[in-house]
């Protein structure tokens, strides 16, 4: 995928989604309206650099949630995010029933609502990036458990199964004022109190409350209301009660971005050089060497189990497969590990920075080991790959560079290196294999392990392959 | 559908357990334990959630959890609201079941929250889908979060805090208890309730027809209502009982829940003990609280160095008593006297010299937390229409043992006690151990002794036939 260079760039295109094809990118297409917006700001900063746009237009988002123009410029900055988010959701789990274009729309969708996903940002600790991946990988999470099971649902087992604050957002989607919000707040909570499952089992599929029950949820209604709301009887409470169960309905389709008035031109493929592989941001030079010192301190086999788990996302089952355990002990072992270096940062923070600790300060230093630890790993492994390009692959350095580099179609690249289609194919399919062979035998000779066992290993190592080549700097190769 | 397993790879800064089949039905209420379906599913929520989780956090934390306030107050706090408290060591750790399918939000009943002795270190977030079998604990939040950043709902008395402002990682939780175990904040003392006001609430609020107890008074009664051991007993009772209210005429006599002395020194007190300030309105009407009058032997040193002197080195209990009440008139401002009358409260072997040296620790130093505790509950009109309060005041002593004084005083602007009423100690058998009685023109009567942590005694405080009896614990 290309890297966007300019702040203008960054705050004004969006990835193209092909729904037929579940492809996302790699083309870029521009929003006329915001890229005129970003070059008619940009005249009065002209050298300002990202940071000072993702904190500019945060700012304008936070002072005015309905500021629509600086959601969609911080939408249009999280693009990057939201696809490597997507793609890190399919690596780690399995069998998802949503396809990748719907997990990348909830995402863009999370993105959009800057006044929830940076509630709690502080701009100290991590860039506005790093913060975003953790809540727009809950956000897909949950949607892909969550958000269509509720269809499945019977009209009484739905009100159950929400919170007050979903059925209370919902009521407030589908129009609803005072006091005919609190009516049916009231009716439902009336309803949760009123109407229990009898019996065990089945609850997706209750039965509708019955005329008793709900003469019952009309008197609690009516111990509980106060002005303005009028006295109900079963009748009204029914209303009520049908008026929560179709907003939930219409509010469970997942909300894609509105991108409609907006003009899309392909942007411009830049003939600039690709950047470098992300250089260790900035936000990792504080707590660099206080977490490779605590990790040179992590025993193994749990650093190797750090390896496969963060660097090459291996999943927890398969860890377990492979050191012979069951997979709670694995897990374990990771958030052990996961709690000393929390510790560690957190001690060094208190004492040094004068931090003082909180829950709330622990949550973003433990995000922040999390991703650093991702990073760092990774980097490590990429590193690998790329050494193995340079000096084994050199003679397809040029294909992978107009491939991936600059996301030519395989007949571009034909055209432009003056070979048939089916050889671009071919010789791509062969850089991938040899890779894998590469990855896989420096993985099991370093560290030790014996993967032939585990059938999934070359899927984790392919996946991580793909990432490599999607992401490497072809234009520092040599 | 995901298997827990999966589930478990996807969220590995998440707790998910299961729970089989046998397990589920295990967990559901016998019948007659709670009053109506409500209660009932309540209740088997909390236990089902309660049964999986206790053994994670022994797991986690090395330590044997506790359920609070004891497993057998379950029922009593299940009828009315959801959750549950547990001990981990010094931690409280509520746990929240919630059966919505999303997380949007953290929802935890203002009890929880609000309730001074009940409020938690840890609130957890725990989702539960009892017919797949399984709970995941998503979350948590600290009592400091919940006051500063959760939204209250008038609706339904909760607190709420969005999903970005709970704690998603809950391997933070431990760290975060290492490393600042102190996130809660203060809240407001409840109002002591009396015991006629009790008596009303609990007959108002266990109507039958009566839907959501918890929300139709001011909360600082239910409140107040709750945290009482006694009186929540009595509401669980008579609501669930079915036939209305019952309230018999001494609560605390029906019931035998004994008053925990230990948890007094932990600030925690039974309803319808106050301070002696918050019942007679003023710090001391004729409390002293050993003797009315002083004889002073004339040979006693008169300087504060000497009185200290002879404290630390005298063998003389009788001595050393009398300077310990003359420390009391002179020795005001002076750091040593309080040290030396300190010693003196935590290691003399007799009563009457202990309380002497606590009655002059309390003149000239008040705010000594060695002088222990003091509370005092209004025993209403019920001794043949006498109104009497009694005084319990504890000072903690060598290893784990209470020195305790008890006092009758007369009430309702009485300046005499009846003649003829009697207190009386009876021991763990029911056998009478100490006892006195009110002559003419006694303003109070009283009566002292020691005990150990753990040990059981009554108090009974009796005219003629008619008697008033409340148990204790130590």
């Amino acid at each position: 995928m290309r890297k966007r260079k300019h702040p203008i760039e960054m705050f004004s295109t969006f990835l193209k989604v092909d729904e037929p094809s579940d492809s996302i990118g790699p083309a870029w297409l521009t929003d006329s309206r915001l890229k005129q917006n970003m070059t008619r700001m940009s005249l009065a900063e002209p050298d300002a650099p990202e940071e000072y746009w993702t904190l500019y237009w945060l700012r304008e988002a936070l002072k005015d949630p309905q500021n629509t123009q600086a959601r969609s410029h911080l939408s249009a900055y999280l693009e990057e995010v939201c696809y490597w988010t997507t793609l890190k959701v399919f690596q780690e789990v399995a069998n998802i029933s949503q396809s990748r274009a719907d997990c990348f729309f909830i995402a863009r969708a999370a993105a959009a609502n800057p006044a929830k996903l940076f509630k709690n940002y502080d701009g100290v600790r991590s860039s506005l990036k790093t913060f975003a991946q953790f809540p727009l990988k809950t956000a897909i999470l949950e949607e892909i458990r969550a958000g269509r099971e509720l269809l499945k649902y019977s009209d009484p087992a739905l009100l159950r199964a929400v919170t007050r604050k979903t059925l209370k957002e919902a009521l407030q989607k589908a129009g609803l004022r005072e006091p005919e919000l609190s009516g049916c707040l009231l009716a439902w909570q009336c309803f949760k109190e009123i109407y229990v499952p009898a019996t065990e089992g089945r609850s997706r599929q209750l039965k509708s409350p019955d005329e008793t029950q709900l003469a019952a949820m009309a008197e609690g209604y009516n111990q509980l209301r106060k002005h303005p709301l009028a006295a109900a009887d079963s009748q009204s409470v029914k209303k009520l009660l049908d008026q929560c169960v179709q907003s939930v309905r219409d509010s469970l389709r997942i909300s894609t971005v509105s991108l409609d008035n907006c003009l899309f031109e392909p942007a411009l493929a830049s003939d600039d050089p690709i950047d470098a592989l992300d250089e260790p941001a900035k936000e990792w030079q504080q707590i660099h060497s206080i977490i490779s010192d605590a990790l040179a301190k992590v025993q193994d086999p749990n650093q190797t189990l750090l390896k496969l788990w963060h660097g090459l996302a291996f999943r927890q089952s398969e860890l377990g497969q492979i050191f012979g355990q069951k997979q709670y002990q694995i897990s374990r072992q990771i958030s052990r590990s996961q709690q000393s270096l929390l510790t560690v940062l957190a001690e060094w923070s208190a004492s040094t920075l004068g931090i003082k600790l909180s829950s709330d300060q622990l949550k973003e230093m433990a995000n922040q080991i999390e991703a650093w630890l991702d990073s760092h790993f990774q980097s490590f492994y990429f590193d690998v790959l790329k050494t193995a390009v340079q000096t084994e692959l050199p003679a397809e350095i040029e294909l992978l560079r107009l491939y991936y580099g600059q996301d030519l179609k395989p007949q571009d690249v034909a055209r432009e290196l003056q070979i048939a289609e089916s050889v671009v194919n071919q010789r791509l399919g062969r850089v991938k294999q040899h890779l894998l062979a590469q990855l896989r035998s420096h993985v099991q000779t370093t560290l030790g392990l014996d993967l032939s066992s585990v059938s999934s290993a070359d899927k984790r190592l392919s996946a991580f392959v793909d990432t490599f080549l999607e992401k490497a700097p072809y234009a520092v190769f040599e | 559908m995901l298997t827990v397993e999966e589930l478990i790879g996807q969220y590995p800064n998440q707790v998910w357990l299961e729970f089989s089949p046998q397990e589920r039905a295990a967990a559901w209420p016998a019948t007659g334990d709670y009053s109506g379906d409500a209660a009932r599913w309540n209740a088997y929520l909390n236990r089902l959630v309660l049964n999986a989780v206790l053994p994670w956090l022994q797991e986690e934390s090395g330590t044997e959890p506790a359920v609070w306030p004891s497993e057998g107050a379950l029922p009593s706090i299940w009828e009315f609201i959801n959750g549950t408290a547990v001990t981990l060591g010094q931690t409280r750790i509520v746990l929240i079941p919630s059966e919505a399918i999303d997380i949007e939000e953290f929802c935890v009943p203002q009890e929880w929250v609000d309730i001074p002795s009940w409020n938690a270190n840890y609130y957890l977030a725990v989702q539960v889908n009892p017919d797949e079998g399984w709970l995941r604990v998503w979350g948590y939040a600290t009592h400091e979060q919940l006051k500063r950043r959760g939204s209250y709902d008038q609706l339904s008395c909760t607190y709420s805090l969005d999903r970005e402002d709970v704690v998603d990682n809950i391997h933070v939780m431990w760290v975060a208890r290492q490393l600042c175990p102190d996130e809660k904040v203060e809240v407001q003392p409840l109002p002591s309730l009396l015991r006629d006001e009790a008596e009303v609430l609990i007959a108002q609020l266990s109507q039958p027809a009566l839907y959501f107890p918890r929300l139709h008074v001011e909360f600082e009664q239910w409140g107040a209502l709750l945290e009482s051991e006694i009186c929540r007993q009595q509401l669980y009772q008579s609501k669930n009982s079915q036939e209305g209210a019952i309230v018999p005429a001494a609560v605390a006599a029906a019931l035998q829940v004994p008053v925990n002395l230990s948890n007094w020194f932990q600030n925690v007190f039974e309803q319808g003990w106050q301070t002696i300030e918050e019942l007679f309105g003023m710090a001391d009407p004729n409390l002293s609280f050993a003797f009315r009058s002083l004889e002073m032997e004339p040979e006693t040193p008169v300087t504060v160095r000497d009185l200290i002197d002879l404290i630390s080195t005298s063998s003389d209990e009788e001595r050393q008593k009398i300077a310990a009440q003359r420390l009391g008139q002179i020795g005001s401002g002076s750091d040593g006297a309080s040290a030396a009358l300190v010693h003196l409260i935590r290691t003399t072997e007799d009563e009457e010299t202990r309380w002497a040296a606590a009655e002059s620790l309390r003149t000239i130093d008040p705010g000594n937390p060695a002088l222990g505790v003091q509370r005092v509950t209004d025993l209403g009109m019920q001794i043949a229409g006498h109104a009497v309060a009694l005084m319990v005041a504890l000072l903690p002593w060598g290893e784990g043992k209470v020195a305790i004084l008890l006092r009758v005083y007369p009430l309702r602007g009485k300046t005499y006690l009846p003649r003829g009423l009697q207190l009386i100690v009876l021991d763990e058998e029911g056998e009478t151990f100490l006892d006195t009685e009110a002559r003419d023109a006694d303003n109070y009567i009283q009566l002292k002794f020691g005990g150990d942590r753990g040990e059981r005694f009554s108090v009974r405080v009796a005219v003629g036939d008619v008697a008033i009896t409340e148990d204790f614990v130590i």
